[in-house]
C-alpha cells in the first residue's frame, strides 16, 4: 500500500516534469545481450478439476515486427455492403456476406446507441464520414480512426480539454494507424507471443495427463474506454489444456504432489532449456459461509476434521445473498403511500427467477462476504464478476490479492482462518447480479503471484520451474482452488417495482 | 611513580588555580556569539566560545590579566581581570565594526583549525544558508547537499545522502530534539525555516560519543535566541520588564510568506517564526471564480517559538517549540467516473526544555527534556456512481471503498551532560540519555484493518569522552557510548577515537575511527523517487541493530583566513544493515519488514573553502562508492547479479561549487554549480506479458500489459547531472522600510537532468521516454524588516 501511495505522488510529480522521447539504441549496452526466454504459467484449478498451461516467450526490446501498425485481421472500422444495405464489423464478415466483397465499402463512422449496447450487424448503422453520420445519427457517432494517440477528439465543448487532434494528421485520415483501436489488438499479437510447439504433461499419484495446444484455451475481458461503462470485450488466448487422456486424471487430489514436465526442444529458439520440470502440492479451496454461521465456523477449530466441518457450514452453490443498496431514493409519486413490509420483500424475491433456493437476506450494514480456509494457507485472491445478460456470462469486474496478517483476529487455534470481503452495496450501471470467487494458492503459485512486485520473474524463489540444468525458468506451477458466492444488489425502488408488478 | 607525580601535579594545579568563564554576546541584539576567540594577553592561554556564547578558561593563576575577545567583523574588546584564587565571571558584548581592522590576529576559525579535531565537520550559519542559491527560498538541506560528503537523489528530494548512507542514517536535531520526518512538499523542502537558524553543525562521520543512534551523520540545528535588546515598549510600560518586542521581519515569495518576530524577555529573549504556503489560496480563488470546488489543494505551515531566561547568573532556562504540518487534498470524479477523495496530512511537533547550570567554575551541566511527535495520516476513498439518475440530495455520503494509513512516532527523551574543563589541555564530558519511543503504524482497507504494528522501543545510553592535548601539536578525542536497547539482549558498545597532528602550523592531519549503532530504520523503498515521508520502524526484536564503523583519514591546509583546503578519505563497513524485505511474512510483519545484510562505502572528498576579497564560498569534489550485499529473496544463497549491488545512493563523482560575489555594498550575486555522476537504476533488458496484480488486477487478466524484464540490480546509470543556479539580492528601501529583493534562476542552462525512464512496450521496437527534474525556473521574492 505504501508503494501505491508513493506511486500516486510520483505520478503527480512526473506530470509536472518535462518528458522527452529517447532513441532506444542509447540503451543497447543494457539489452543487446538479451535472448528471448520462456515464461510458463501452469495452473491447476482443482475446483473445476482441470488445468491450463500458458507458455509464452519474452520479447527483445528492439524487436521490430510484433506491433506492426497494420490491421492484419481486417477489422479496423466498418464495412458496408451496398448489395444488401448491411454493415459489418470486419472486412472478412462483409466479404462472406456480400457476394465476394467487391461492393464492400470502408465506413469510418458508426451510429451507436450506448444504452441498448446492441451492436449486431442488423442494427449497425455506418457511414463513410463524420458529417453524414452526424446528420443521420440520433445517438453517438463513433470511429476507430482516432489517430495515433488512440483518443477521438470530441466535439467542441465536450470531453477533456487535453484531447486534441493528432499533430501528425492521423486522426480522421481514413487510414489505420498505430495505436488506433483494432490495430495491433490482442488477436493479432498473442499468436506471435504464444509458444505452441511444446510437449506438456502432468503427473500425480502415478497417473499422467498430456496436454495439447488450443487456440482458445482461455479467455479474459478487456474493457474499452472507462471500465465503469462496462464496454467489455472477451478476448481468447492460446494455451495448453488437458487432452482426452486426462478423463481419468484428477486435478483435485489435495495435499498430494503434482509434477509438470515441459519439453520445448522442438522449438529451436528454446531447445536450450531441455526438459523443464516443476513440482507442487495443491491445497484445498476456501469455504464461503453466511455471517450468521461464523460461530459454527469458528467452532470447527475443535473438530477432528476441520475442513469437513467448514464444508458442512458453508454455502451451497445455489445460495444467493441479497444486499439492499445504500442508495436512499426520493419517495414520491407513485410510491408515497406504499407500505412495504419485510415479508413483502421476502415473498417477492422468492418469486423471482433469479433465486433458486435458500433466500438469504442481509442489510447493507453488514455488506461483507465471508470465507474461511485451513490455516495451511494464508494468502488468497478475491475476484468480483457481474452477470451480463447479453453475453449470458459472468464478466470480470475487479480482483486483488488478499490475506491474513499478524493482527491475530483472522485465525483461530492456528488451524483455521477467516476473511471477509467488503461489498459495495450499490448497483453499477444497472448491473445488479454479481459473484465473487475466492482462491487459495499452492506454494508454487503463491510465490509467483504474491511476489510480483518484489522479486524478478526469474528469481529462484518466485518461480518453482527449472530447466534441465536446474536454472530458474520464468513463471510458476501450482494450484488456484476456488469457492464462489453469488449475490444480488437491489435498490428499494427495485423491490417496490417488483412488488407492484407482483400485485 | 611517574603517573602518581602527574596526578599530584594535576591536583595541585587544580587546587591553586581559578577559572574565568562568561558569555559573549552581540551588543546590538544581545544574541550569543559563538566561536569568538578569547585570550589572556601575555600568556598562551585562550579558548573559543561555544555556539551559546559561553566560554571557560580554567587554571588561571592568581594575578592581573587582560582578557581579550576577538571576532572578525566585530570590534575587539579587552577587559582587566584580577584573579585572586577565586573564579571570575566576565561577560563581553561585541559591537560590529564597519571596517575590518587588523587587530584580530587569531581568528576563531584559526583557533578551531589549530585546537579542534573537527573531522568531517562543517558549521553553517544562517548567513551561509541564505547566500546560497535556492529553489524559491533558502533551505538548510539544499545547502548541505552542496557539501562534498552529501548528495541528493534528485531535485524533488531533499533527503540527505551522506557518504553513501541512506537518509534514515542521519540524526537530525533541532535544539536538541530529534526530528523524524524533516520534509515539506514530498521532500522538495526541509522542514526548517532558515530565518530561525543560528547555527547548523553538520558531522558527516566520526561523530563524538555524545551522539548515538545513527550510522552516518549528525545534523544539529540550533535556533536563534532572538533580540534581547531594542525593546519598543515605552519605559513606562509595566510589562516591559517581563516582555517586549524589538523586530519584525518578513519574507514574501511566490510560494510562501514568512514572519519572524523577536524581542526581550525577563533576563532573556524570545523569538517566534512562522511560515505558510499559499498555493491553496490561489487554487481556491481560481475555482471560486468558476463557481466550482477546488479539486486539488496543498499547503504547509510551520512555526517555531523559543524563549530563554536566566533566574540568576548560574541558571539558564530555555524552552523551544516547533510545529510543522503539511496538508494535501485531492478530490475528483463525478458523473460516470468514481468520486475519489484523497486526504493526506503529516507533520512534526517538538517541545524541548533545557536547563543549563553554569556555576562560576570550570564545569557546567546541561539537562534536556524533549518530546517529539510525528504524525502521518492518509485517507483515501472512492465512491462509485449510482446508476439511478434520480439520486441526488438524499444520497448517503458513505464512501464505497476506503483506505486509511496512520503512522505515529512519539519520542520522549531525557538527557544530561556534564562538561568538565579540567585544564586547557584536558576536557571531560560525561552524559546519559534515556529515550522512550512509541511507534504505531496502521493500515485499514475497506474498513478492515490490514496492518497494525505497534511497539515501544527504549534506548538507554551512557557516554563519556575526553579531549586531550598531550603534546603541543597533538590532539586526541576519545569516547565510549554504551547503550541498552530493550528489544535486543546484548549491550551495544561504541568506542570512538579521533586524533589530530599538526606537523607544521598550517597543516593538520586527522584520523578517526568509531563504531556506530542504529536502533530504528525506515521502511521506505530504496527506489522511491520522492522522500515524501519516512516510515520509521524499530529493529525487529532479538535482531541485531544496524552497525557500522567509520575509518576516516584527512588533512587540512590553512592557506589564509577563510581559505582552507581539506582532503578526507573514508571507509565505512556495515556489519549489519537493513533493507526492505521483499518477502514479508504477513503473519509476522513487524519482524520481517526488514532484512539484514552487509554493506560497505568508501570515498574521498576534497574541499576548498575560499574567502578572497569579494568572493566567498567553496569548491568541492567527491568520489564515493556504496555497495550492499543482502540475501533479498532469503534463499540462503547470495545471487551476485541481484543481491550484491551498488546502492541507489552510489554516486562516484560529484563536483560542487558555491560562490557568492559582493557586487556592491547593497548587492550580492551567488552561483552554485553541481555536476555529478547519474544515479544508478536497474535496466530493462526485455519484456513479457504479465498479469496486472499491482492496481487491483487479478490473474484473470494474464495479458494485461507488457511488463519489464530487469537486468542486474542498479547496474545502469542515468546521464550525468548538471545544474547551475544563480541568485541576485539587492538591499532596497521602500517607503522608509528596508527590504531585500531576491531573484533566482534555477537550472539556468536548462540542462535536461533525467529523473526516470518510462518504457512503452506496446510498440515495436519499444519506446522509452525520459522525465526530467527541474527545468529552468525563475523565482523572486522580497524580505522586509519593520
Amino acid at each position: 500500500m505504501l508503494k501505491k501511495l508513493n506511486l500516486i505522488l510520483s505520478l503527480i510529480f512526473i506530470f509536472f516534469s518535462c518528458e522527452k522521447e529517447l532513441d532506444i539504441n542509447d540503451f543497447s549496452d543494457d539489452f543487446s545481450f538479451y535472448e528471448p526466454e520462456l515464461r510458463i504459467e501452469a495452473i491447476i484449478y482443482p475446483s473445476q478439476n482441470t488445468a491450463l498451461v500458458r507458455i509464452d516467450k519474452s520479447i527483445r526490446i528492439d524487436e521490430a515486427d510484433l506491433f506492426d501498425c497494420i490491421d492484419n485481421d481486417l477489422d479496423w472500422n466498418y464495412y458496408y455492403c451496398e448489395e444488401n444495405n448491411q454493415s459489418f464489423e470486419s472486412s472478412n464478415q462483409c466479404i462472406e456476406n456480400c457476394g465476394g466483397g467487391d461492393s464492400c465499402e470502408l465506413h469510418l463512422y458508426a451510429c451507436k446507441n450506448f444504452e441498448t449496447e446492441d451492436s449486431t450487424s442488423s442494427t449497425l448503422f455506418t457511414f463513410p464520414d463524420k458529417t453524414s453520420c452526424i446528420e443521420n445519427c440520433q445517438w453517438s457517432c463513433i470511429t476507430d480512426d482516432t489517430g495515433t494517440d488512440g483518443f477521438l477528439t470530441p466535439e467542441e465543448g465536450h470531453g477533456p480539454g487535453f484531447i486534441q487532434p493528432d499533430d501528425d494528421g492521423s486522426e480522421n485520415n481514413g487510414m489505420p494507424d498505430c495505436n488506433e483501436p483494432n490495430i495491433d489488438e490482442y488477436d493479432e499479437i498473442l499468436p506471435n507471443v504464444h509458444v505452441k510447439d511444446c510437449e506438456i504433461r502432468m503427473t500425480n499419484l502415478g497417473n499422467t495427463c498430456n496436454f495439447l495446444y488450443d487456440d482458445n484455451a482461455g479467455e479474459f475481458f478487456e474493457y474499452n474506454g472507462m471500465k465503469i461503462n462496462f464496454d467489455v470485450e472477451v478476448i481468447s488466448y492460446g494455451g495448453f489444456i488437458p487432452d482426452s487422456s486426462c478423463s481419468e486424471f484428477n486435478f483435485n487430489n489435495y495435499d498430494t504432489e503434482y509434477e509438470l514436465i515441459v519439453d520445448c526442444s522442438e522449438n529451436s529458439e528454446f531447445s536450450r532449456y531441455g526438459i523443464i520440470t516443476a513440482t507442487d502440492i495443491i491445497k484445498k479451496p476456501p469455504v464461503v459461509f453466511h455471517p450468521n454461521k461464523i460461530e459454527d465456523i469458528i467452532n470447527c477449530t475443535n473438530s477432528e476434521e476441520v475442513y469437513d466441518c467448514l464444508l458442512l457450514n458453508g454455502f451451497t452453490e445455489n445460495d444467493t445473498l441479497i444486499f439492499l443498496s445504500d442508495y436512499i431514493p426520493d419517495f414520491n409519486e407513485p410510491y408515497t403511500n406504499q407500505i412495504i413490509t419485510h415479508d413483502d420483500i421476502i415473498s417477492t424475491l422468492q418469486n423471482m427467477d433469479l433465486l433458486d433456493t435458500n433466500l438469504l437476506f442481509i442489510g447493507n450494514d453488514e455488506a461483507e462476504l465471508y470465507f474461511s480456509a485451513l490455516f495451511e494457507t494464508s494468502k488468497f485472491q478475491s475476484v468480483q464478476y457481474y452477470w451480463d445478460e447479453m453475453m449470458e456470462k459472468f464478466i470480470y469486474v475487479h480482483g486483488h490479492p488478499d490475506g491474513i496478517t499478524d493482527s491475530g483476529e483472522n485465525y483461530y487455534d492456528e488451524n483455521l482462518c477467516i476473511l471477509s470481503e467488503v461489498v459495495v452495496p450499490e448497483q453499477i450501471q444497472g448491473k445488479f447480479r454479481f459473484k465473487y470467487d475466492f482462491y487459495t494458492f499452492s506454494k508454487g503459485f503463491e510465490n509467483y503471484y504474491f511476489l510480483v512486485d518484489q522479486l524478478d520473474l526469474s528469481d529462484p524463489i518466485r518461480t518453482n520451474i527449472r530447466d534441465e540444468n536446474g536454472n530458474p525458468v520464468m513463471g510458476g506451477f501450482g494450484s488456484m482452488a476456488s469457492d464462489r458466492i453469488n449475490f444480488i444488489i437491489l435498490t428499494p425502488e427495485n423491490i417496490i417495482d417488483l412488488i407492484l408488478t407482483q400485485n | 611513580m611517574h603517573t602518581q607525580k602527574i596526578i599530584f601535579l594535576l591536583l595541585f594545579q587544580l587546587s591553586f588555580s581559578s577559572t574565568i568563564s562568561g558569555y559573549i554576546r552581540e551588543e546590538q541584539t544581545g544574541e550569543p556569539l559563538g566561536f569568538v576567540n578569547i585570550v589572556l594577553i601575555g600568556t598562551d592561554t585562550g579558548t573559543a566560545s561555544d555556539i551559546h556564547g559561553h566560554f571557560v578558561i580554567p587554571n588561571v593563576h592568581s594575578g592581573e590579566y587582560t582578557l581579550k575577545a576577538m571576532m572578525i567583523g566585530y570590534e575587539s574588546i579587552e577587559k582587566k581581570v584580577i584573579i585572586n584564587n577565586q573564579n571570575e565571571r566576565v561577560n563581553f558584548q561585541l559591537k560590529t565594526e564597519a571596517l575590518e581592522s587588523s587587530t584580530v590576529t587569531v581568528s576563531a576559525n584559526r583557533m578551531r583549525f589549530e585546537k579542534k579535531i573537527d573531522i568531517s565537520r562543517v558549521n553553517l550559519t544562517n548567513r551561509d544558508i541564505r547566500k546560497a542559491p535556492a529553489f524559491i527560498e533558502a533551505d538548510v538541506f539544499r545547502t548541505i547537499q552542496l557539501l562534498p560528503s552529501v548528495s541528493a537523489s534528485n531535485d524533488f528530494n531533499a533527503a540527505l545522502i551522506v557518504r553513501g548512507g541512506s537518509p534514515d542514517e542521519n540524526l537530525i536535531m533541532l535544539d536538541g530534539a530529534q526530528i523524524y520526518n524533516p520534509y515539506h512538499i514530498g521532500g522538495i523542502f526541509s522542514t526548517f525555516n532558515s530565518d530561525m537558524i543560528a547555527d547548523t553543525e553538520f558531522l558527516a562521520g566520526g561523530f563524538p560519543a555524545q551522539y548515538g543512534g545513527r550510522l552516518s551523520s549528525v545534523l544539529n540545528i540550533t535556533s536563534r535566541e532572538g533580540d534581547s535588546k531594542n525593546g519598543r515598549l515605552s519605559n513606562s510600560n509595566p510589562i516591559k520588564k517581563y516582555w517586549d518586542y524589538s523586530k519584525v521581519r518578513g519574507d514574501i515569495s511566490l510560494l510562501s510568506s514568512k514572519l519572524l518576530i523577536e524581542g526581550p524577555l525577563y533576563n532573556g529573549s524570545w523569538m517566534f517564526s512562522g511560515r505558510r504556503t499559499y498555493f491553496d489560496k490561489f487554487v481556491d480563488l481560481y475555482y471560486s471564480n468558476k463557481d466550482d470546488t477546488s479539486p486539488f489543494n496543498y499547503y504547509f505551515w510551520d512555526t517555531h517559538f523559543k524563549a530563554k531566561t536566566s533566574f540568576n547568573n548560574n541558571n539558564i532556562l530555555t524552552y523551544s517549540q516547533f510545529s510543522g504540518r503539511d496538508d494535501l487534498l485531492m478530490s475528483f470524479g463525478g458523473d460516470d467516473f468514481p468520486g475519489i477523495e484523497f486526504g493526506w496530512d503529516w507533520g512534526n511537533a517538538t517541545n524541548q526544555f533545557n536547563w543549563k547550570f553554569i556555576p562560576n567554575s570550570n564545569y557546567f551541566i546541561e539537562s534536556n527534556i524533549s518530546k517529539t511527535e510525528y504524525k502521518f495520516n492518509v485517507d483515501f476513498s472512492i465512491d462509485f456512481p449510482n446508476s439511478d439518475t434520480s439520486s441526488t440530495e438524499n444520497e448517503t455520503s458513505t464512501a464505497d471503498l476506503t483506505m486509511n494509513i496512520d503512522n505515529i512516532v512519539k519520542d520522549f527523551s531525557i538527557d544530561q551532560s556534564l562538561n568538565y574543563i579540567i585544564s586547557e589541555y584536558f576536557k571531560l564530558k560525561l552524559g546519559w540519555e534515556s529515550k522512550y519511543l512509541y511507534m504505531d503504524y496502521r493500515e485499514e482497507f475497506a474498513g478492515i484493518e490490514r496492518s497494525n504494528l505497534s511497539s515501544e522501543p527504549q534506548i538507554n545510553s551512557i557516554y563519556g569522552s575526553i579531549s586531550w592535548n598531550p603534546l603541543p601539536m597533538f590532539y586526541l578525542n576519545t569516547g565510549l557510548r554504551v547503550a541498552d536497547y530493550n528489544r535486543y539482549s546484548k549491550t551495544m558498545i561504541d568506542p570512538r577515537i579521533s586524533i589530530k597532528y599538526n606537523p607544521i602550523p598550517d597543516l593538520a592531519l586527522k584520523a578517526s575511527w568509531g563504531q556506530f549503532t542504529q536502533y530504528l530504520y525506515t521502511i521506505n523503498q530504496e527506489e522511491e523517487l520522492l522522500r515524501i515521508v519516512d516510515f520509521w520502524q524499530p529493529i525487529p526484536e532479538n535482531k541485531s541493530p544496524q552497525r557500522n564503523e567509520h575509518y576516516i583519514i584527512g588533512a587540512e591546509y590553512w592557506i589564509s583566513e577563510g581559505n582552507t583546503f581539506s582532503i578526507e578519505s573514508y571507509y565505512k563497513p556495515y556489519s549489519v544493515i537493513y533493507d526492505l524485505n521483499p518477502r514479508v511474512d504477513w503473519l509476522d510483519i513487524e519482524n520481517t519488514l526488514g532484512i539484514a545484510g552487509t554493506g560497505k562505502a568508501h570515498g574521498i572528498e576534497l574541499l576548498y573553502r575560499l574567502n578572497k576579497g569579494k568572493f566567498s564560498g567553496w569548491i568541492s569534489y567527491a568520489y564515493s562508492k556504496m555497495e550492499r550485499k543482502i540475501d533479498l529473496n532469503s534463499d540462503g544463497i547470495i545471487w551476485e547479479e541481484k543481491e550484491i549491488y551498488p546502492a541507489k545512493y552510489d554516486k562516484p563523482h560529484s563536483f560542487n561549487s558555491v560562490i557568492s560575489y559582493n557586487l556592491s555594498p547593497k548587492m550580492d550575486i551567488g552561483f552554485s554549480c553541481v555536476y555529478g555522476t547519474g544515479q544508478t537504476y536497474t535496466p530493462v533488458i526485455g519484456k513479457t506479458y504479465q498479469a496486472g496484480t499491482e492496481l487491483f488486477g487479478s490473474l484473470e487478466y494474464p495479458y494485461q500489459y507488457f511488463g519489464n524484464i530487469y537486468g542486474s540490480r542498479n547496474s545502469a546509470r542515468y546521464p550525468q547531472y548538471f545544474r547551475f543556479d544563480v541568485s541576485l539580492s539587492y538591499d532596497n528601501k521602500i517607503f522608509g522600510f528596508e527590504n531585500k529583493m531576491k531573484f533566482q534562476v534555477i537550472n539556468a542552462t536548462n540542462y535536461y537532468n533525467v529523473l526516470l525512464y518510462n518504457w512503452n512496450h506496446e510498440a515495436s521496437p519499444s519506446k522509452v521516454k525520459a522525465y526530467s527534474m527541474f527545468p529552468i525556473i525563475l523565482t523572486f521574492g522580497m524580505e522586509f524588516e519593520l
